[in-house]
């Protein structure tokens, strides 16, 4: 069965684990009515916001939230959301995490902050920074280096990944992990994500 | 080939806006949407001059046999075309073509008392060579006999189609009277127009018929090679009398003897109608309602494969509905393997106001959302 717009609030995500992820909080949240749609990546925005407006259930959306990484550049991501949301001719936020007002509110997240470069990633691990899990964790990624052995390309996802290897069943992905209730959704490291659902 | 087409105040639409027609429309939404109106309101267009087409659409939709109670305030025949049943209003059709010329069809119902009159008199004097009206026995009442009647405004209804094309306004009028149903003489269309039901067949006869020009004109192969790109152990067909009927047959390659095309299964006769309609509306248009009926999923890329060699070599503009996802994202995988991407996908809804719109997907778009898997109809 393919894919319907089935909820008021809809959420585009980056990828199948920022999905499950946001799904875990916002069941978290008892919130019912947000509904999330992975787009193979950021490259995709533009036609993944072609696809929403066209999609037959586009109609019945009166929020939509998108939620990117800000890898290297977090102004220039919310700017190429911006561009984006204009060429298709939705509404335009002025900033990220305030909506814009319109058929439907448009709101953007840029993670880990608006602020600074990095993902969902430098989010989760903020959020367990200083366990003995992460000392360990450091240690091992140190321990590489002193071998002079090559770094993953991305330190956070592999970190994340090191990080719930401890965990009973070891074998799961960010996403997974979210759905198995492995991240403590109190921690104020999530204040932000939590914001960001209800605020739709 | 049409670019652009606007429709107003026809059956279920206010006014619908297709912009970006491509040699191959496929249009989906969801049931009583507008898809099969649209596909009539496309065979008025390309008519051109003849009202009585207003009263063939009902055919294609399994009203075949029109009916009328004579009295002066029945509901006159084409009442239905017009949306809400409306016809104070004026319905248009608006077509754009490839080389920028434009048609309009206006249609109206006549009303006022003394244009009423004009029109009728004017019009039965000139079939009649000033004489009343002899019956019209073959669109009369059944149960009511027609009457032998003076002609007068007052007891007729009036349809007039007027045609606007390269500055020049033709009109044409189908009269209904006491006697019957009466139409002015109305030139042939200016490229052919063909409408295949979802739920009628051709009939024999016409299908013999097409076939035979097809053979006339040596491109029999077109059908052949269609039937076997879905049947590869058919290796001939030909048209054979029985009974004084015209029937298709085919031979397979193990087997003695030639077999109907209708006991080679229902693809085999809806893929030759399909053909044969293409094949036989060179530079013309071919309106298909709910093309995937008959098909196994399987073969539907295949199927649009031959519809497209056959279309592109007939110059033939195809007009199509579906209600299957399986047989959009057929078509979006044999256009794309295709040289040429010449199709284009609309989704006809209800807008929050409660009007139809046209929804369009181009390549790029269609790719990532069936990529995504994502609903489109």
């Amino acid at each position: 069965m393919a894919q319907e717009i089935s909820c008021p609030k809809l959420v585009l995500v980056e990828g199948k684990d920022d999905e499950l992820f946001f799904d875990a909080l916002r069941q978290h949240l008892g919130l019912g009515d947000i509904q999330f749609r992975q787009i193979g990546g950021k490259a995709n925005l533009r036609n993944a916001l072609r696809g929403v407006a066209s999609d037959p259930g586009f109609s019945k959306v009166i929020a939509l939230g998108i939620v990117l990484d800000a890898d290297d550049n977090p102004k220039a991501t919310f700017q190429s959301v911006c561009d984006a949301l204009q060429k298709v001719g939705l509404p335009v936020p002025t900033q990220p995490m305030t909506p814009a007002s319109g058929h439907p509110r448009v709101s953007v997240m840029i993670l880990p902050n608006a602020q600074n470069p990095g993902s969902l990633e430098d989010v989760c691990l903020k959020a367990v920074a200083g366990t003995p899990v992460m000392k360990c964790v450091d240690k091992f990624f140190c321990c590489l280096q002193r071998q002079g052995l090559p770094l993953p390309k991305s330190l956070p996802k592999a970190k994340v990944l090191a990080y719930l290897t401890s965990k009973p069943e070891p074998d799961k992905r960010l996403g997974e992990s979210a759905q198995a209730g492995y991240w403590d959704w109190n921690h104020p490291a999530f204040g932000d994500l939590k914001d960001f659902l209800r605020s739709l | 080939m049409y670019k652009s087409f606007t429709i107003y105040h026809f059956r279920c639409f206010r006014e619908l806006k297709l912009e970006g027609l491509a040699r191959f429309n496929l249009f989906i939404g969801r049931n009583n949407v507008g898809k099969t109106a649209l596909l009539e309101a496309l065979f008025i267009h390309a008519g051109a001059y003849n009202p009585e087409l207003t009263l063939r659409v009902s055919a294609f939709r399994g009203i075949e046999v029109i009916s009328f109670r004579w009295s002066g305030w029945e509901e006159a025949p084409w009442e239905g075309i017009f949306r809400n049943f409306d016809t104070r209003s004026e319905l248009v059709l608006e077509g754009r073509y490839e080389d920028g010329k434009r048609r309009t069809v206006r249609i109206r119902q006549v009303s006022e008392p003394s244009e009423l009159s004009e029109i009728v008199h004017s019009v039965t004097r000139r079939q009649n060579g000033g004489q009343p009206l002899p019956q019209d026995t073959h669109m009369a009442s059944a149960g009511q006999p027609s009457r032998q009647l003076t002609v007068t405004s007052e007891f007729a209804k009036v349809l007039e189609l007027a045609c606007e094309e390269n500055g020049k306004i033709s009109k044409h009028y189908l009269i209904v009277t006491p006697q019957g149903m009466h139409m002015t003489l109305a030139p042939p269309p200016t490229f052919p127009a063909i409408f295949q039901s979802a739920r009628i067949s051709a009939n024999l006869i016409e299908r013999a018929e097409r076939f035979g020009r097809l053979q006339i004109e040596g491109k029999k192969d077109l059908l052949l090679k269609s039937l076997q790109s879905i049947e590869p152990r058919l290796e001939d067909v030909a048209e054979v009398s029985v009974s004084g009927q015209p029937l298709l047959y085919g031979s397979l390659e193990d087997m003695k003897r030639m077999l109907p095309l209708q006991l080679m299964g229902e693809g085999m006769i809806r893929l030759t109608d399909l053909i044969l309609n293409i094949a036989n509306a060179p530079n013309g248009i071919v309106l298909v309602d709910e093309i995937e009926t008959g098909f196994h999923y399987s073969v539907l890329p295949k199927v649009w494969q031959a519809i497209a060699q056959v279309a592109r070599e007939m110059n033939t503009q195809i007009f199509a509905t579906t209600h299957s996802r399986e047989c959009l994202i057929a078509a979006h995988q044999a256009f794309s393997e295709s040289d040429l991407y010449d199709f284009r996908l609309f989704r006809l809804e209800f807008d929050p106001e409660g009007e139809i719109r046209a929804v369009a997907y181009d390549r790029e778009l269609l790719e990532f959302v069936l990529e995504q898997d994502w609903e489109v109809r």
